[in-house]
């Protein structure tokens, strides 16, 4: 696999040579500052870019004319990541040799169309589309409480702390969608077009110099060139754990606890970090699942995950009814066990496996391969190699240190009531 | 030892098929040789799921009925051991991944990886050999499955779909959920499960599966000789009770008070297979996938006009097979229930299909057997598709994609009958959303 980065001015351009794959992937990066009120109009702005454009005017054609050029496929995706929202678009399809002549650059036109040629008329996006997509994203808003699991951990972070980016609603509010207007997404979009960082990355059996060519042809962005911002959230203040209970009508409870991460060092973000919540919550050998489920019976699903940029570790779990207290005290003894450096060498050694596993495991899909050289690029992280030797040499102690910068900062129950509803 | 070769056509893709002794199938789909990756997929299932709860156990000579869900009961109790080390822990150890899914036709366990893989497989092979039940780790996974069962209940897309399937069979399993229900969890024994265990749990009753960085010879190899320390030996076939499903739905329609925000919407025509006139069960799923994909896919007339009059928001369509049965499925977030049902008895009643458009989705479907071969886990999960739908490999499915042309097309469209059908609808009393 070679790897090389070019800056083409207004964006970079990565491309990854590999004859892994039978098809190319193209990706497109935009990201912007973090802030709360653009959440919306982003989800918004991705959902109709990708109902069409001028040349493809309706869901219909658009779907119609990927699938003649061998079934491109080509998705859209919204995150934040730490500091950053961040918007891929990507492109994957199989090489013109098992295709014909020109189906790549075809594919990169239909992708560069949806981006760059929207249905726009009088400065304003489509009626019709803007109609639809606000409709259904009104009824996605609406049906949040629905889902009850993802609805605990969106009210779990508001309720830990709602002013912090944390607790931004990556699905978006709608209160915000109320404010959309075909004519403010469209002012949005061309922001987004011009101020937003914009990497792009092509990976394949391709030739570096046409790639470069094309990419440079048909992706002409002017952004202006901007000071990037620092992606690491600013640490929340660490009182006295909360306890917050809301009630659902449901047949279960579902309990979210946040952890906070006290001035951890970069080296340990990366790579203690990583190990500390293996062991914690990472998987089905993990403290959590072995002690909460297996030993106690008291659920289904527990795990843990580090939200290593915004120096948070969030726990997890669908709890019997009117038990989620005890699964809280089981949970804070394990705390509790970690900080003392109650910790098997064992488990030490298995979290080690699992890493090293995760990073023989990248190559196994395009779109992992990209991410890992986008987070090298975003967030100066080591390479695949450097980090699987510094992971390996993580040390008891280092682990232990970070355990005692852990402090529960909220622990939120969405307690399942019966009430009526019931057949 | 001489393996069978199969060449998976026009896709440039070689597999290798053995059966042991003992009657287990093995099938190898090994990287090309000069591939870099490393990891290896392995899953390993027994022809036993959800829709059998009566058969004739191992041994005995009586027809004979088990609570519903015994067979993800089984699957979760598997996991238990003897010793120290439990399937978890072991397979932790080296950083690889293990889990099991029960359906409705089969009981898989899986594990992927990229190191240590004899051992793994070593180990796979000893673990789904070595029962151990016991009146506590029964009890105990009570607890866990009915917090699952909980779990999906509070799921009003999970709760419309297991009430449809209660509303449209009358015999056949489908209507109760893979899980089962509460009380059928509860009567779960430890019994039950040893007598099912050994009825399916056989080689001559299973396959394995194995992908990515492998080879053929070693896999054989490393089966063989894990198996012999359990003495297993070839079965005669297993009695089960076949259910001759009535066409006539259960129930017509139902509606569920919940605390939803847009109507969900789960709706089942039943019909009977033989009506058909493909008795080729494989190239009869071809169809009826293209039928889905043309008449209800993203590049459909139909999804556009509900898209545009807002009437659903999310809507998925399928076919179900039930033995003598095949139910078209339609599953939807409604905006407008009363226009979105009368459109789609409409869209049913009319349905056709266009040559140029059945030959497009031919070339997609074809491009996309071509980029399967660039991953190890979808083929393998392809061929264990294969097995448990047709109990065999598909290996010419470009040619037979190849193959499918409007005229067998417009008779398999003639077949469909949307007369006999079932409605589920889960509602809120003011319903905020409908936009009447």
């Amino acid at each position: 696999m070679d790897y090389i980065k070019k800056d083409l001015g207004a964006y970079n351009l990565h491309i990854i040579k590999t004859d892994l794959y039978k098809t190319i992937t193209v990706k497109i990066f935009f990201r912007e500052k973090a802030l709360k009120e653009n959440i919306t109009k982003r989800n918004f702005l991705s959902r109709i870019m990708m109902l069409g454009s001028n040349d493809y005017k309706s869901k219909v054609e658009l779907t119609k004319a990927e699938q003649d050029l061998y079934a491109v496929n080509i998705s859209g995706t919204n995150r934040r990541i730490g500091n950053y929202l961040d918007t891929g678009l990507s492109l994957k399809v199989l090489h013109d040799k098992y295709t014909e002549p020109e189906n790549f650059e075809k594919s990169l036109d239909l992708l560069n169309s949806l981006i760059f040629n929207p249905k726009v008329t009088n400065n304003a996006f489509d009626e019709v589309d803007f109609d639809t997509v606000y409709e259904e994203y009104k009824a996605d808003l609406n049906s949040l409480v629905e889902d009850k699991l993802t609805y605990a951990l969106i009210r779990g972070l508001e309720k830990t702390d709602d002013k912090s980016v944390i607790s931004y609603r990556g699905i978006g509010y709608l209160e915000d969608l109320e404010k959309i207007t075909k004519e403010n997404l469209y002012e949005y979009y061309k922001e987004v077009i011009k101020h937003d960082f914009v990497d792009i990355f092509v990976l394949g059996d391709v030739d570096e110099e046409y790639i470069t060519n094309v990419i440079r042809e048909k992706f002409k962005i002017n952004t202006f060139k901007k000071q990037p911002i620092n992606a690491l959230v600013t640490p929340l203040k660490s009182s006295r754990p909360k306890i917050v209970k809301e009630k659902v009508i449901s047949e279960q409870d579902n309990l979210v606890i946040t952890l906070n991460l006290n001035n951890l060092t970069d080296y340990e973000r990366n790579y203690p970090l990583s190990l500390y919540n293996a062991i914690l919550g990472g998987g089905s050998e993990s403290l959590l699942f072995s002690e909460v489920r297996e030993k106690n019976s008291l659920s289904y699903y527990i795990s843990s995950t580090p939200n290593k940029l915004d120096n948070l570790i969030i726990i997890r779990g669908g709890i019997t009814k009117d038990r989620s207290m005890d699964a809280v005290n089981i949970i804070k003894k394990i705390l509790k066990d970690l900080e003392n450096g109650k910790i098997d060498d064992d488990r030490i050694e298995k979290a080690k496996e699992y890493y090293t596993s995760a990073i023989d495991d990248i190559i196994e899909s395009p779109f992992q391969i990209i991410e890992s050289y986008y987070m090298i690029e975003l967030l100066g992280v080591d390479d695949i190699e450097t980090k699987r030797k510094k992971m390996l040499k993580v040390t008891k102690d280092e682990i232990i240190a970070l355990a005692k910068k852990v402090k529960i900062n909220t622990i939120y129950i969405l307690e399942g009531s019966d009430d009526n509803g019931k057949n | 030892m001489i393996m069978e070769k199969i060449e998976l056509k026009n896709v440039d893709k070689e597999i290798y098929r053995e059966v042991l002794d003992n009657g287990l199938e093995i099938i190898i789909i090994p990287n090309s040789k000069s591939s870099k990756k490393k990891n290896y997929y392995f899953n390993y299932g027994t022809y036993y799921g959800a829709l059998i709860n009566e058969f004739v156990p191992k041994g005995k000579n009586k027809m004979t009925s088990f609570p519903s869900g015994i067979a993800h009961f089984l699957e979760h109790k598997m996991f238990e051991s003897k010793d120290d080390i439990k399937p978890f822990d072991f397979y932790a150890k080296t950083g690889s991944y293990v889990n099991a899914f029960t359906s409705y036709k089969s009981t898989c366990y899986v594990v992927t990886g990229n190191k240590k893989m004899k051992e793994n497989l070593e180990y796979l092979l000893t673990f789904v050999n070595n029962p151990y039940f016991t009146d506590e780790n029964v009890k105990k996974e009570q607890g866990i499955i009915s917090e699952e069962a909980a779990m999906n209940d509070d799921n009003p897309d999970y709760l419309a779909y297991k009430t449809i399937n209660k509303n449209l069979y009358k015999l056949s399993p489908y209507n109760t959920p893979i899980l089962g229900t509460i009380s059928s969890i509860k009567a779960i024994t430890k019994n039950d499960l040893y007598n099912c265990y050994n009825t399916f749990y056989r080689p001559s009753n299973m396959f394995l599966v194995v992908g990515g960085a492998v080879s053929p010879d070693e896999i054989i190899k490393i089966a063989t000789d894990t198996l012999k320390r359990f003495n297993l030996e070839k079965d005669k076939e297993i009695k089960v009770k076949h259910y001759k499903e009535p066409v006539k739905v259960v129930k017509e329609y139902e509606e569920i008070t919940r605390d939803v925000q847009v109507d969900k919407l789960a709706i089942g025509f039943k019909m009977e297979k033989a009506k058909f006139p493909l008795k080729n069960k494989v190239i009869l799923d071809l169809y009826l996938n293209m039928i889905i994909s043309l008449c209800f896919g993203a590049s459909s007339n139909f999804r556009e006009m509900i898209r545009k009059r807002h009437l659903a928001n999310k809507s998925g369509y399928y076919f179900q097979d039930a033995d003598n049965i095949l139910t078209f499925m339609v599953e939807a977030d409604s905006l407008n229930t009363p226009v979105y049902l009368k459109e789609l008895e409409n869209y049913l009643a009319n349905l056709k299909i266009e040559e140029e458009d059945l030959e497009r989705i031919k070339k997609v479907w074809i491009s996309s057997e071509v980029i399967k071969t660039d991953y190890a886990d979808s083929l393998v999960d392809s061929v264990v598709d294969d097995l448990i739908n047709y109990r065999k490999i598909i290996n010419n499915y470009v040619e037979l994609i190849k193959g499918m042309n409007i005229t067998t097309m417009n008779q398999v469209l003639k077949s469909l009958d949307f007369s006999n059908k079932a409605i589920v609808k889960v509602t809120n009393e003011n319903n905020p959303l409908q936009n009447n």
